[in-house]
């Protein structure tokens, strides 16, 4: 308390489970998040002026085959959390090529949004641009070391392993709002 | 007493995603919900879409007062 006010980290006693749901992709420049005081959770989503048709995209992967990390350092003062997401997405096709594309440009012009389901019903946000109206630091999320192969055999894999980085100076706020929430923005 | 939110005209159609829902603003009914919110967070961009607003104290009078209401319905049921 004389250095720092920390606070206790609690949960109500229950299993939990591992692995992604869903997964949306979006223009950060369009989106404006809710935060009612520092560090609660996000509770609203809304398009921000000039963006009326913006979209959240989802990204179908292949069940089960989807994880988000992080991983924090420190050098002196300075923290580092270092954001992933891997997600396999099954099929080369020119639907898949198009849409690498585009995460290509975008990663490269202006940055990549995610809004992430785990399978235990937490959503969370990643390279988020806006709260309460007002530029954030920038979270800069694009994609990075991602690969793709057509397999040799009929049960080999065929299609693409995405991967988006992005480092940032603390982990991912939760969006409370829940997935309908999102979904009105598909 | 029921507080009077009203939306402007022009987001009556506007999307906006919370409380585990995104239908537009004008067929929303948990609107005081959202007013709560844009002032907590003085957010700008959600306080645009209002034509009349509350206050935070208003609205959690309001909030506070169905509770009770709801309260005093189910302990009559109970005490039936």
């Amino acid at each position: 308390m004389l250095c720092v006010t920390l606070t206790a980290y609690k949960r109500a006693c229950g299993g939990v489970t591992g692995g992604l749901s869903r997964l949306w992709v979006f223009d950060p420049a369009d989106f404006d998040f809710t935060q009612a005081k520092t560090d609660d959770p996000y509770t609203v989503v809304a398009r921000r002026m000039g963006a009326a048709t913006a979209k959240m995209y989802p990204i179908k992967f292949q069940f089960k085959e989807a994880e988000r990390t992080w991983k924090q350092s420190v050098k002196s003062c300075s923290v580092k959390y270092e954001h992933e997401i891997k997600a396999q997405l099954p099929q080369l096709s020119n639907d898949l090529t198009v849409f690498l594309k585009t995460l290509d440009s975008a990663g490269c012009c202006c940055g990549l949004g995610f809004i992430i389901q785990h399978n235990d019903g937490k959503i969370f946000v990643m390279g988020e641009k806006y709260v309460n109206a007002s530029a954030i630091p920038f979270f800069e999320v694009k994609m990075d070391g991602s690969d793709g192969a057509s397999g040799k055999l009929y049960d080999d894999f065929n299609g693409a392993n995405v991967v988006v980085k992005g480092d940032y100076s603390r982990d991912l706020y939760e969006f409370t709002g829940g997935a309908t929430a999102i979904e009105g923005f598909e | 007493m029921a507080i009077e939110i009203k939306i402007k005209k022009e987001f009556e159609t506007e999307i906006v995603g919370f409380n585990g829902a995104a239908l537009p603003l004008g067929q929303r009914t948990d609107l005081d919900m959202l007013a709560l919110l844009a002032l907590q967070s003085n957010n700008h961009n959600l306080l645009r879409y209002f034509e009349k607003l509350p206050t935070i104290q208003e609205l959690e009078n309001a909030k506070t007062n169905a509770f009770i209401k709801k309260t005093e319905e189910v302990k009559k049921v109970v005490d039936k």
